[in-house]
Formats: C-alpha cells, structure tokens, sequence
C-alpha cells in the first residue's frame, strides 16, 4: 500500500506545513485568493514530483522553491489585483509620528519591488535564509541575491521611508 | 519608529488568515498531470531512456490490468495539410504570421486553429470568474464562448492539431467556478458542434484531435472518446488512446529544449532526454542559429506551423506580468536547424502552449 501511504504522507505535510508556505507566497503576489491559487499549483507540482523526493525531510523546501519559481515567472489577470507601474503607490508613508507601518502599506511596498527581488527579499528576511540558500532557491548566483536584495531594499525604502530597519538580523547588509 | 524588516515581514504575513487546501482536488489535479504526461510518453515523445512518468501516487486506480477492447476510433478523413502561421500576443494585439488582430482587452491566452487563431482577453470584473474567447478567420473577430478565469497557469483550451476543433470548459454560467460541459468548436464551420456534460467529480480533456475529443470524468482509468462524426461517446482507456496517437505525424513533447552548445536537445519534465516526432522523423536535438544564446529560461514548443516544422518560444524565466520577453524560433526538423523569427524584446508576449 504504498500509493495510500504515500497519500497519507502528502496529506500530514498539507496540514502541517500548508499555512506557512501560503504565507509565502501571500508575501509574494498580496494577495489571498492568488496566493491560494499560487500555493495549491506548487502542491500539485510537489505531488507529481513526490515519488521522486527521496529525501522528505526537504519536500517543504522543495515546494517552497516552487511558490517562488512560479510567482517570477507565472502570468496572471492582472486587472485581479493590481497592475505594474513605475508609480509608487501612495501608501500614506509614514512620518516619523505613525508608531508602525499597516499591513496594507507594507504588500503595496512588496508589490512594487520586482518580482525577483521581491523572492530574495522574502526568502533572507521573512524565510531567514542564508543568502547561499536563498541563491539555491531561486536558481542564481550568491552575488545576484545580494544586489537584488540591495535593490529591493533601495525600492522598499523609496516608499516606506525609514520606517523599516533593513538590516538583516543575522548579518551585515550588503552593498550591491 | 524604526521596525525590523524582518518583523514587519511577519507582521502582514501573519495578518492573513489560513488557507483552505482540498487536498482531494489537488490529488486530481495532480491525477490529471501524470496522464498527460503518459499520454505523452505512449506516442513516443518521451523515451530514449526509458523514461515513463513519475509513480502513480495520486491515481487510486491506474491502467486497467486487463484493458477493455476500445472500438477502434473512426477512420481519419485525409485532409490537405495546412502550413499554420506563427501566432503570439502582445498586449492587445495578436500576430497571426504577416498580419495582426487588435483585441478588445489585453490577450491572456492565445492558439491556433487551421482556421485560424482562437484567444482569450481579460474582460471587465462584471464577469469576475470567466473570460471571453475569441475566434478569428482573418476576416472577422467573433466572441465565441467564455472560459474559467486563471489566475496562474494556463487556460484549459484545446485546439487539434491539425484540425479545426477548440475545446474548453463551459465559463458561461460559472457564478461560481463550477462549468458543467464542454464546449466543441468548429472553427472550419464558425458553429459550436457538440456540448459534452461533465460525467464525473474531476472532468478532464487530455486530447483533441480533428474528429475526436478525449475526456476523462474522475481520477479512475477510463478516457471517453467523443466522436464528431457518429455524436456518440465510447469508453476507451489512456493506453489505447496512446496507441492511436502514435501514427499523429505532430507529436509534441510535454517537456521543454535545454541549449547544450549550439544544440537544443528535447527533454522531459524530469530533464531526461527525450525524441520529437514529425513526419520526417524522429530527431533529438536542434542546430540554433550562429550566434544564438537561450535567455534564462526555459524554452518550450509553442507549435507546429505543418508537419515538419515547429515554433520554439524561449522566455527569460523571469519576465513580470502578463507574459514574457523571448525569443521564437522556428525550427525544421528536415534539416534540423532553428532559426529566429521573433526577437526578444522588452514587450511581454503570450506563446501558444497547452495546458500539461
């Protein structure tokens, strides 16, 4: 019965580990109904792939790498949400007497950063990657993380203003 | 205040609240993947190593044992073989080889007929879960049904190749995301020529070809072929369809081209190598024109222009919303040379492509 344990398997890490890869990829589209429709294409994908990761302990990983290969590349209605312009929104930019940033403003920012540098800003700063592991997920080179992380952080902070400390917790940020 | 980004990173990630998964949907749609990929594999494109899908993990009834005799399909109706002209979309406008098509809306989805080229347009939020497809002749645009709306991936539409039949998942009365047919179009005959109603929980085309359309109604091993010309729909299996398909001189492959030096070599979607099946042969790898580098992407079939030729879309792998920038090649498999025919650029092109 391996095919039903197989399924029983899949099924554990759904339930287990579906919130936190949703939250993922909401961080990359803004989106919930995207970002449901983002999560269950990378389980689907995991799903066919299943028989062939051996190893399972990295099948989150595995599906992680798929929410953000697709959110580069995938296309989408864009009138759904919102459409790509060189104008930052006006997310009301706090001055310095707002205490923290909405929520709102934070997913207008993400959403006007470039799809790859938005995955590189998400992987270091909200998943904790490393920057070699942030580089394994996205399929690039050390040094490209660290300019589009550079640049995404530049484009973030030219609509949040300072309201943010850029600074990654674990390391020094880096320079392009 | 200065916050983390870190912090504030998970401050809105955690503002959303949890998904629902169905994961019996995702086993289906999972189920609906790995035939194709088999079909693919049985008509040959997929096998110098071996190479058959992954395991049947999702599928709680795989290939019938003892497989029930299929009726044999109907005779094919020979039919001059029609050259079809390289066809993408950019933005509103759709290029039908030398001449163009204006759009209403922006294009989301586009194929080809031997007609023709059917397209999907982004439509106004009164219709928020289908969108408009269109047809067109080369001498009139007509809207000629709706389909579901995808929000990722690409739309579930069908065109035989050759042929003139498009087949799609009814949108017309989906006020909430649940078509109960499918649609066949002629598009020779301007005239929708069959409504095929969902017959089970996971209904799902796997093939069309210009007298046939192949469906499957649930995650079991039964493929029903609807014939176009008898109107009648018979139980037949992904094995015997395999089998039918091997003679189809337009066999594409489910995988994608990966450049090694100045050759595009076909592989699967595990990366193993695979064959593409014109008339003219079988042939696993392509000469790329002098000069030519793969963006960093990945490069697909977008389609046949005839028997013996195809079109390659290779797209930068990183291209924003809708599409993506790439380049066309087109390629014989005669003299197994591809060439250029559309340069990249910075517009966002849409390239044919079925669903897999």
């Amino acid at each position: 019965m391996r095919q039903a344990g197989d399924v029983a398997a899949f099924s554990e890490f759904v339930e287990a580990r579906s919130a936190a890869l949703f939250r993922t990829a909401y961080l990359m589209v803004g989106d919930h109904q995207l970002a449901q429709d983002l999560l269950q294409e990378a389980l689907v994908k995991t799903l066919v792939a299943w028989p062939r990761l051996r190893d399972r302990d990295n099948v989150e990983a595995y599906t992680r790498r798929i929410v953000v290969t697709t959110s580069i590349s995938w296309r989408r209605r864009r009138s759904f949400h919102e459409r790509p312009t060189d104008l930052l929104p006006d997310t009301g930019s706090p001055d310095q007497t707002e205490l923290v940033v909405t929520h709102d403003a934070v997913m207008a920012a993400l959403l006007t950063v470039p799809p790859r540098q938005r995955a590189a800003i998400v992987l270091r700063y909200y998943q904790d990657l490393t920057e070699a592991q942030t580089a394994d997920v996205m399929g690039c080179s050390v040094g490209a993380v660290k300019s589009q992380v550079s640049a995404g952080l530049a484009r973030l902070r030219r609509v949040l203003g300072d309201s943010f400390d850029g600074a990654h917790p674990h390391e020094q940020e880096v320079g392009p | 205040m200065t916050e983390p980004l870190v912090d504030l990173l998970r401050r809105t990630a955690d503002a959303v609240p949890d998904p629902g998964v169905d994961v019996d949907a995702l086993l289906a749609r999972a189920a609906t993947r790995q035939r194709r990929r088999r079909l693919a594999a049985a008509t040959g494109a997929a096998a110098l190593v071996g190479v058959v899908a992954v395991g049947a993990l999702a599928v709680r009834g795989d290939e019938p044992r003892h497989e029930e005799p299929a009726p044999p399909p109907s005779p094919h109706v020979e039919a001059p073989v029609t050259a079809r002209p390289l066809v993408y979309a950019e933005g509103r406008t759709v290029h039908v080889g030398e001449r163009t098509v204006e759009a209403e809306a922006d294009v989301q989805f586009v194929a080809v007929t031997d007609d023709g080229v059917v397209f999907v347009t982004e439509d106004s939020d009164e219709w928020e879960w289908s969108e408009r497809l269109w047809f067109d002749d080369g001498e009139t645009t007509e809207a000629i049904g709706r389909v579901p709306t995808q929000h990722i991936g690409l739309f579930e539409v069908f065109t035989s190749d050759p042929g003139s039949i498009v087949v799609w998942a009814d949108g017309t009365h989906t006020a909430g995301y649940s078509p109960e047919r499918f649609v066949v179009y002629d598009t020779a005959r301007h005239a929708t020529v069959a409504l095929l109603p969902y017959r089970g929980d996971f209904n799902s085309v796997v093939h069309v070809d210009a007298q046939h359309v192949y469906f499957t109604p649930d995650l079991g091993p039964t493929v029903l072929r609807y014939d176009l010309a008898s109107g009648r729909t018979r139980t037949t299996s992904h094995a015997a369809l395999g089998r039918e398909l091997r003679s189809e001189p337009r066999q594409l492959p489910r995988g994608r081209f990966v450049q090694q030096g100045s050759r595009l070599v076909p592989v699967d979607a595990d990366g193993e190598p695979v064959v593409v099946r014109g008339a003219s042969g079988s042939v696993s790898g392509l000469r790329v024109p002098a000069g030519w580098a793969a963006p960093p992407g990945e490069i697909h079939v977008a389609q046949w222009l005839d028997d013996h030729r195809l079109v390659l879309f290779a797209d930068d792998g990183g291209g924003d919303i809708p599409g993506v920038p790439g380049d066309f090649l087109t390629c014989d498999l005669r003299d197994q040379r591809c060439r250029l025919a559309v340069p990249l650029t910075r517009t966002p092109y849409i390239a044919p492509g079925q669903p897999s």
